[in-house]
C-alpha cells in the first residue's frame, strides 16, 4: 500500500445475538379477567372472561446479527468514508397464528413462536471537512437502505396452486399487503356490466382490475402480495463556523416509502379532500384520475391507493455567535455567552405528495394525524 | 497507601457481609422467579369460586346480542315491512346509504369476501369455544352441585341458542362442542356439519337445560326452565317450516306441536297490555320468557332510542327504522275485513279511519295523534306531524308571503320553485296552532312517511344519554307460542285449533275472530304474527323459513310517495284557531330513491366467509350458489 493514501483505516466487524421477549405477560398461564357482565333483575352484574389460549411452549424471540464495515480517512482526515454492511436473521418471532387458525375455533391466540425473518443492508456515509484560516466547515452525506424478507410465515396457502402462487407472503418483506390490480376506472354502465371480469357492484365510475385467476370474477382471489420496494433514506449534514458565528443544518429525505389512501382517495391532511373532489369521476367528468366518491370499489383495497412517497427535508437548522474571552462578560463570571436560534422541522424542500394536499409525508400513516409540528428557538448559553 | 487499603479492605469486608446474608436468608430460587399476576384470576380459583363461576356464566349471557340493537329490530330493516335507513345528513334518512352489509344483501353481492358485514361468524364461535371451555373445567369444581347445574344450564342453553341462529343464518355450519388444541395445528381443520346435525343438538342440548334450570330462578334477565323450553319449540319449528323440510315431513310438524304445547303448558299466558310490552318499566312476567334489559351505562345506543325512531321532519329524530306500505295494508279493518275484501270500507284517503287498534300503536301516520313529545330540556308538546307538498294558500296570513312560495329552495330537478312542508300541528284543548314549518325538496328523499312507535318511550326525552334504558330486547315471549302453534296447527290441517290460538291474540287487541281457511287462513296468520312480532327481528327468518324471498325482500318498498294539499276543499277554516288546512290526498306507491333490490334463491343460506373455507384446508365446504 502505498504510503499517506490513508489517514486512517479500519477495517471492522461483529456478531452478536439478542433475545426479545415485549409481548403480553402471562401467556403461559390460562387466567381470567374482570369484564362485561349481563343485567339480570335490572341490576348490574359483574362478567369474567378467559384473557386467551394459553401458550405453555412461549418462550424468547432470537435475532443473530452481523455487520461488517470499514473506516477511511483521506487527505490527513480531511475526507472520511464510513460503509457497514448487515445481516439480520430473527427466528422465533412472537405472533399470533391469524393466518392459520380458522374463526370457527373460537379461540382466542396467544404469541406463538413461528415465524423467522431475514433483515440485510448497508449504510455509507461520506464527509469532508476543513479549515481555511478562520473558517471551517464540514459536510457529510449518508445513505442507508434495507432490504427484509420474510423467510417463514405461518400462513394456509389458497387451494388453487395459481393463486397461492401470487398471494403467498413468505419471501415478500415484512408488511407487503395484499392488494387487488386496479387497471383503471369504468366510464359507463354498459362498460361495467360487459367488461368480462365482473364484480356485481360495478357501475360507471367504480374501478376495473386485473382478473388475475382468470375466472371471471372479480373477488378475494384476484387479489396479490405486492411486493413493497424498500426505502431509500438518505441525510445531508452541514456545519461551519466563523469567527464566533456557528452554523448547523441537517437534512433529511427518502424514497420508496408507501402510503395507503382510503377508498375515496382521501387523507386527514392539508386540503386533499379539494384534490378528491376536483378529480373524482362524475357523470360530467368522465376522464376523471379518480372514481367516484363514495362506493366505487368491490369492497376490497387495490394498489390504486398505495403511493409511493418521495420527500426531503430541511430538519434542524442552529445558527448561533459566541461571545467569549470577553472583558465585560469576565467580571461577571461568564466565561462564554452563545446566542442562538433554532428550529426543528424547519422547511420540507420536496415533497411529491404535495400535489394530494399533504403537507407532511415524514408521518407513517396517511389517515388521521397532525403533521410534524415546526418548533423555532431563541436562546442564550451562559457558561461560568 | 495503608489507609486507602484498609478502606478498601473495609468495604469489601461490608459487602461480602450484605451479599452472604443475602444468599442465605433469601428467598429459594424458585419461588422468586415464580411469579403469579394479581391482575387476574387463575383457573383453578375461577372454576372453585360460585361468584366467580357465575361471573364467567354472566359474560356469556352478553353473546345473546344480536347484529343490530331491539329497536332497529334486528333484520327486519330489510324485509318488507320495515326499512332500515342509515341516516347521513343529520335530518334527512337516505335509504340509499344502507349499512354496508345489509345493502349488498338486498341488492345480491353477499358474498364469501364480505359476508361478515352481515353476519357475526367468528364473534359466535368465540361465544361458543368460552362455553366449550367451561364444560370441560367445571367439571370436579367443589362448588355446590345444585348452583353448578343451573350455571350449567344457563351455559347450555346459550350455546344452543348460538347454535340456533347459525343454523338460521348459514345452514350446516362445523358443530364444536370440545375446545381446540393450539399445537395440533391438523386437528383445527374440520368440516361442516349438516343442518339437521346442527338442529338436532340444539334441541337435545335444549332437553338437558330444561332439566338443568329446573330449580333456577325467575327474575328479569336471567334464563330459565321456560327459556331453555321456548328454544326447543322455536327450533322444532324451524327443522319443521319448508326451508328444511322439503318434503313436508309431517312428523317433523309433530314434533313441533308438542314442544310448543309443553310452552303454552308452562304457566306463562298473554299479556293484558300488548303496547307496554317492550318496557322494563312496565314488565309483564306472565308473558315474557326471557329479555334483555339496559340502563343508563348499559345502553342500546348511545343516545336514546326516541331519537332514531322520531320522525325527521321538524327536527325531532331521525327515522333511522320505518314501517313499509306493506306492512301498514296487513293490517285489517276494525271489524276484521281485509282492506281488500269488498264492502270493508277500506279508504285510501281516508286510510286511518276503522283499522285494527293495532294500527294506531304501531305505525306513526301524518295526522296520527297527538303524541306528546318531549323535548331535550325536559318540555313537552303535543304534536301532530304532516307531511305534505302544497300549491298556494289563499288564507296568505298564515304564511310569509303571499302567495306562498318557498322562498330558499328551488327544486333542483324541475327548476321550480318548490311548495314542499313539513308541518307540525300543535293541539290544543280548543283547536290548532300551526307551528314549525320546514321546508324540503319534494321527491328527493326516499321515505314511507310512517313512523314506529312499538319502542318509543313518551316519557324519555328527544335525547338524553344518561337516562335509564327502558326499552328491552324481546328474546322469547309467549305471543310468539300461540302464533307458532297456529302455524304448526295449520301445517297439520287442524285449522279450527289454529283459529283458535290466534283468536285468542286477536281479542287481546279487542278484534273479532278470523273466520277464514286454507290460503286466505295462512296469508292472515302471516300477517297477524308481522303486526304481532314486528322490530323483534323473526320477520327476516320467517321469510326464509317460509321460502317467500322473492316476492319480500325482492320486492321494491312501498310508501306514501305523495302527499298532496288541496286548498280549495278546506277541512279547516280560516278564521278558527289555527288558520286554514285543506285537503289531503295521498299517492302510494315503490319509494323514490331506492336502493335496487335483486334476490336470489342463494340468499336463503349465507355463505361461509372466504378466510375460513381457505383455513379449514379446504374441508369446508361452500354453501350452494356462492
Amino acid at each position: 500500500m502505498p504510503e499517506g493514501i490513508f489517514s486512517y483505516l479500519k477495517l471492522r466487524a461483529s456478531w452478536g445475538q439478542l433475545g426479545n421477549d415485549r409481548v403480553s405477560p402471562y401467556q403461559f398461564l390460562s387466567s381470567y379477567g374482570i369484564t362485561n357482565g349481563a343485567l339480570i333483575n335490572n341490576a348490574n352484574t359483574q362478567g369474567i372472561a378467559e384473557l386467551g389460549t394459553a401458550n405453555p411452549d412461549i418462550t424468547w424471540e432470537v435475532s443473530t446479527s452481523s455487520d461488517i464495515g470499514f473506516e477511511m480517512n483521506f487527505l490527513d482526515n480531511k475526507l472520511f468514508l464510513e460503509f457497514d454492511y448487515f445481516k439480520m436473521l430473527t427466528e422465533n418471532i412472537l405472533t399470533k397464528r391469524n393466518f392459520s387458525v380458522p374463526a370457527y375455533t373460537g379461540l382466542i391466540l396467544p404469541d406463538q413462536n413461528i415465524g423467522t425473518m431475514k433483515n440485510q443492508g448497508f449504510e455509507l456515509q461520506l464527509g469532508f471537512q476543513n479549515r481555511v484560516n478562520k473558517f471551517s466547515y464540514q459536510i457529510s452525506g449518508n445513505v442507508a437502505t434495507n432490504k427484509n424478507e420474510i423467510t417463514f410465515f405461518d400462513e394456509v396457502p389458497n387451494s388453487d396452486p395459481k393463486v397461492a402462487a401470487y398471494q403467498r407472503l413468505t419471501g415478500h418483506p415484512f408488511g407487503s399487503p395484499l392488494l387487488l390490480h386496479a387497471v383503471g376506472i369504468y366510464k359507463t354502465d354498459e362498460e361495467a356490466s360487459s367488461d368480462a371480469a365482473i364484480y356485481s357492484q360495478a357501475r360507471a365510475g367504480f374501478l376495473k382490475y386485473e382478473d388475475m385467476n382468470g375466472d371471471g370474477i372479480i373477488n378475494s382471489n384476484d387479489m396479490y402480495r405486492k411486493e413493497l420496494n424498500p426505502e431509500l433514506k438518505y441525510g445531508l449534514q452541514f456545519s461551519a463556523s466563523y469567527a464566533g458565528f456557528d452554523l448547523a443544518m441537517f437534512f433529511i429525505g427518502s424514497h420508496g416509502e408507501y402510503w395507503q389512501f382510503d377508498n375515496n382517495f382521501t387523507l386527514t391532511q392539508g386540503n386533499n379532500l379539494q384534490y378528491a373532489a376536483d378529480n373524482s369521476f362524475s357523470v360530467d367528468n368522465r376522464n376523471a384520475e379518480l372514481p367516484k366518491s363514495g362506493q366505487n370499489s368491490v369492497g376490497l383495497a387495490s394498489d390504486f391507493n398505495l403511493q409511493t412517497k418521495s420527500w426531503f427535508r430541511l430538519k434542524t437548522v442552529n445558527l448561533g455567535y459566541t461571545f467569549s474571552n470577553n472583558r465585560f462578560l469576565s467580571k461577571a463570571y461568564i466565561s462564554k455567552l452563545r446566542l442562538y436560534a433554532s428550529s426543528e422541522n424547519f422547511l420540507m424542500l420536496y415533497n411529491n405528495m404535495n400535489k394530494y394536499g399533504a403537507v407532511d409525508p415524514e408521518l407513517n400513516s396517511a389517515l388521521g394525524a397532525y403533521p410534524l409540528m415546526s418548533t423555532n428557538n431563541f436562546g442564550v448559553q451562559l457558561t461560568f | 497507601m495503608k489507609k486507602i487499603y484498609s478502606k478498601c479492605f473495609l468495604i469489601f469486608v461490608l459487602f461480602s457481609i450484605v451479599f452472604i446474608s443475602l444468599i442465605n436468608t433469601s428467598c429459594d430460587k424458585a419461588t422468586l422467579l415464580d411469579i403469579t399476576p394479581t391482575d387476574r384470576f387463575s383457573e383453578n380459583v375461577v372454576f372453585n369460586d360460585e361468584n366467580l363461576a357465575q361471573s364467567l356464566v354472566y359474560n356469556s349471557y352478553e353473546s345473546l346480542r344480536r347484529l343490530t340493537n331491539p329497536a332497529f329490530g334486528g333484520y327486519d330493516g330489510i324485509t318488507d315491512i320495515m326499512l332500515w335507513s342509515r341516516n347521513t345528513a343529520g335530518y334527512y334518512p337516505d335509504p340509499i346509504n344502507f349499512q354496508d352489509g345489509f345493502r349488498d344483501y338486498i341488492h345480491g353481492d353477499i358474498s364469501p369476501d364480505n359476508v361478515e358485514n352481515f353476519a357475526g361468524w367468528g364473534s359466535y364461535y368465540t361465544s361458543i369455544a368460552t362455553i366449550n371451555s367451561y364444560f370441560e373445567k367445571i367439571k370436579g369444581s367443589t362448588i355446590d352441585p345444585a348452583k353448578v347445574k343451573i350455571m350449567n344450564g344457563e351455559m347450555r342453553f346459550i350455546r344452543a341458542f348460538l347454535y340456533f341462529d347459525l343454523s338460521r343464518l348459514y345452514g350446516g355450519v362445523p358443530l364444536i362442542t370440545t375446545t381446540f388444541d393450539l399445537t395440533d395445528p391438523e386437528g383445527l381443520q374440520i368440516g361442516r356439519n349438516t343442518y339437521d346435525d346442527v338442529a338436532n343438538f340444539v334441541v337435545s342440548e335444549s332437553d338437558l337445560a330444561i332439566e338443568e334450570l329446573a330449580l333456577a330462578p325467575e327474575v328479569m334477565g336471567k334464563i330459565t326452565a321456560n327459556a331453555a323450553k321456548a328454544l326447543k319449540a322455536r327450533m322444532l319449528l324451524y327443522m319443521a317450516s319448508p326451508l328444511n323440510n322439503p318434503g313436508n315431513d309431517l312428523s317433523k310438524w309433530t314434533a313441533a306441536e308438542t314442544a310448543t304445547m309443553a310452552v303454552l303448558n308452562s304457566g306463562k299466558m298473554l299479556a293484558a297490555d300488548y303496547t307496554k310490552i317492550a318496557f322494563k318499566t312496565s314488565y309483564q312476567a306472565e308473558e315474557i320468557i326471557l329479555a334483555r334489559t339496559y340502563n343508563a351505562t348499559k345502553r342500546i345506543y348511545m343516545s336514546d332510542l326516541n331519537f332514531m325512531l322520531w320522525p325527521s321532519f321538524g327536527g325531532l329524530g331521525s327515522n333511522h327504522i320505518m314501517p313499509t306500505q306493506q306492512f301498514a295494508e296487513m293490517f285489517q279493518m276494525a271489524d276484521g275485513k281485509r282492506i281488500t275484501d269488498a264492502g270493508s270500507g277500506y279508504n285510501p284517503q281516508k286510510f286511518w279511519e276503522n283499522r285494527d287498534p293495532r294500527f294506531y300503536t304501531s305505525i306513526m301516520y301524518p295526522g296520527s295523534g297527538p303524541f306528546n313529545f318531549k323535548y331535550d330540556d325536559g318540555s313537552t308538546q303535543f304534536r301532530r306531524q304532516q307531511n305534505f307538498e302544497s300549491g298556494t294558500d289563499p288564507s296568505g296570513t298564515n304564511w310569509n308571503t303571499e302567495p306562498f312560495v318557498n322562498p330558499n329552495y328551488p327544486d333542483r330537478n324541475t327548476g321550480t320553485t318548490s311548495f314542499g312542508f313539513s308541518m307540525a300541528w300543535n293541539f290544543g284543548a280548543d283547536g290548532f296552532t300551526y307551528a314549525d314549518k320546514v321546508f324540503w325538496w319534494p321527491g328527493k328523499f326516499g321515505i314511507t312517511r310512517y313512523n314506529v312507535l312499538k319502542y318509543v318511550d313518551w316519557n324519555n326525552k328527544r335525547w338524553d344519554t344518561t337516562n335509564d334504558v327502558t326499552q328491552m330486547q324481546l328474546l322469547f315471549r309467549i305471543t310468539e307460542f300461540y302464533l307458532n302453534m297456529a302455524e304448526i296447527k295449520i301445517a297439520l290441517g287442524k285449522e279450527d285449533e289454529a283459529r283458535n290460538y290466534l283468536n285468542q291474540i286477536r281479542a287481546r287487541a279487542n278484534m273479532p275472530d278470523l273466520e277464514s281457511s286454507g290460503v286466505q287462513l295462512v296469508e292472515d296468520y302471516r300477517n297477524e304474527r308481522a303486526i304481532e312480532l314486528h322490530l323483534e327481528d323473526h320477520r327476516f327468518f320467517d321469510i326464509l323459513r317460509w321460502k317467500i324471498g322473492a316476492e319480500t325482500i325482492g320486492q321494491p318498498t312501498r310508501g306514501i310517495v305523495q302527499s298532496l294539499m288541496d286548498w280549495s276543499v278546506l277541512t279547516h277554516q280560516l278564521d278558527e284557531p289555527g288558520g286554514a288546512f285543506g285537503t289531503l290526498s295521498f299517492t302510494f306507491g315503490p319509494i323514490l330513491n331506492q336502493y335496487p333490490r335483486n334476490w336470489d334463491d342463494k340468499l336463503y343460506h349465507l355463505p361461509i366467509p372466504a378466510s375460513d373455507i381457505e383455513r379449514s384446508g379446504g374441508k369446508i365446504t361452500q354453501t350452494p350458489g356462492y
